[in-house]
């Protein structure tokens, strides 16, 4: 009976460990590690939209990966 | 494009589209463009490889190149997943009035006077700038609330553009504004329109954040969006390197507060929160809470005394803020499981009074941005004594309204 009591403790506090060992576990970032820069630019050169023409601008702040791609 | 032309607006260089030439050339460097600015003339350039960023600053079109992300290390694997609620609960009738448990919220500014007269905020748009929309899209509460769109401009650790699977700050928010569900909780604008807008990456802090909130408002801008609520801020971050100082409380000198100077005039009224930093050492707003030309808001208690977690003013350069204040001690909001429960912050008052401004602006269609804020500050209870704990105190939006509409009848 003894036996069964120390190993049900010993289980318990192993099962604990683990517990704590699992909550405490880190991972890496996703993607390893990242940076972002805020890039200021001198002008806008080259932009094909006109004062004019503000109909055409761009309705989408985010770049889309297939904007990343096609560049 | 209606928008500005309706308030007599310009477009000018701002407005014009980031080159398109340069962009090419740091792409062809394997690095990827996550968000851009034209009003700021900004990219947010992301990478892995430091040397090839930090060489961007040799290049002749660059004027500024600075570091705002650096991820970090290692994480725990519980900050990536947002505990997502799959279990929705039901409302239930629990009060006789027609606003239900939000009664407080819209009598506090006399804004059922302007429901009565039929100003629900038809016909306005409102962009809500947030962490997350969790089960907005699930819950028979917001089945009639009308959404116009949705979008995420945050590059974290997930690239979705579900906006509905992030945390539940944004529903909480969206919902003192849009919910629409008569002697249970009636919002301040249940007929305006919405779009929800994700730009707040929960899992790190970090000024990348401006960039994702300045690409959102410039997003929402060209979408024809009347109001934007913010019920976001920033002072600290993971680097300390970047935190801000109250000598940067200008509105000049973070991006996301140069930003939010600038949508005044571009025709757009700003609502934004003004922090809940007054029980800490930091006691003052956040940025872009600083920013002229927009409506900071502070969170009151019922007895009309302002939370001592509401973070007061002035800016650096003596402008009192916050500009008005709401019910945030606490505030009724659905959460993400469904719940109506009552919460606590200025990130509450925020849309509560952005609401009432749809319904006055829908009241007073020939106002210029500009001139709302103005009226908004100048209905307030405390505007012969503007401080920097209350503002202009509490709107009166029927006074608001009252007090403007002869000269918009003529």
């Amino acid at each position: 009976m003894k036996t069964i009591i120390l190993s049900l403790l010993l289980f318990t506090a192993m099962a604990s460990l683990s517990a704590q060992s699992s909550d405490g576990r880190l991972v890496a970032y996703p993607g390893g590690k990242t940076y972002m820069y805020r890039i200021a630019f001198r002008d806008k050169v080259g932009t094909t939209v006109l004062l004019l023409n503000p109909k055409s601008f761009s309705r989408n702040g985010r770049c889309s990966d297939e904007q990343n791609k096609n560049s | 494009m209606q928008r500005r032309t309706k308030q007599k607006l310009i477009i000018d260089s701002t407005d014009l589209p980031v080159s398109e030439v340069y962009l090419r050339q740091i792409r062809k460097s394997g690095l990827k463009i996550v968000a851009l600015s034209k009003w700021n003339n900004t990219a947010l350039v992301r990478g892995n490889n430091i040397v090839k960023l930090e060489a961007l600053a040799a290049l002749p079109f660059v004027v500024s190149n600075k570091q705002v992300f650096a991820s970090p290390d290692s994480i725990r694997p519980q900050q990536l997943r947002v505990k997502f609620q799959d279990r929705l609960m039901l409302l239930d009738s629990i009060a006789t009035d027609y606003y239900g448990i939000a009664r407080r919220q819209i009598e506090g500014f006399n804004g059922r006077q302007l429901h009565n007269h039929g100003f629900t905020g038809k016909g306005i748009s409102i962009a809500v700038l947030d962490a997350g929309f969790m089960n907005v899209d699930r819950m028979p509460t917001f089945a009639n609330v009308n959404i116009l769109g949705t979008r995420n401009f945050v590059s974290g650790t997930d690239n979705d553009n579900d906006v509905f699977r992030h945390m539940d700050h944004g529903t909480k928010t969206l919902s003192t504004m849009a919910v629409n569900q008569p002697s249970v909780f009636v919002g301040t604008a249940p007929q305006a329109g919405y779009w929800l807008l994700r730009c707040e990456d929960f899992i790190t802090e970090t000024q990348a954040e401006e960039d994702f909130w300045a690409a959102g408002v410039e997003f929402a801008d060209s979408v024809g969006a009347d109001i934007i609520s913010s019920s976001l801020g920033y002072h600290y971050f993971d680097d300390k390197r970047q935190n801000y100082s109250y000598i940067d409380l200008d509105g000049r000198t973070a991006l996301i507060s140069r930003t939010a100077s600038m949508l005044a005039r571009k025709g757009i009224v700003l609502v934004n929160s003004a922090g809940n930093d007054g029980m800490g050492t930091w006691k003052k707003i956040s940025v872009p809470a600083d920013a002229p030309d927009i409506l900071t808001v502070g969170a009151i208690a019922p007895d009309s005394l302002n939370a001592a977690f509401s973070s007061i003013g002035p800016t650096t350069d003596g402008r009192v803020k916050p500009d008005v204040m709401a019910f945030g001690c606490p505030t009724s909001v659905v959460s993400g499981r469904g719940f109506i429960i009552q919460d606590t912050g200025t990130s509450f008052a925020c849309p509560l009074v952005a609401g009432m401004v749809a319904c006055l602006w829908q009241a007073l269609p020939q106002k210029t941005a500009l001139e709302i804020i103005d009226i908004v500050r100048s209905s307030a209870n405390r505007k012969e004594h503007p401080d920097n704990v209350f503002g202009y105190g509490i709107p009166d939006f029927w006074k608001a309204y009252q007090s403007n509409r002869s000269s918009t009848e003529q």
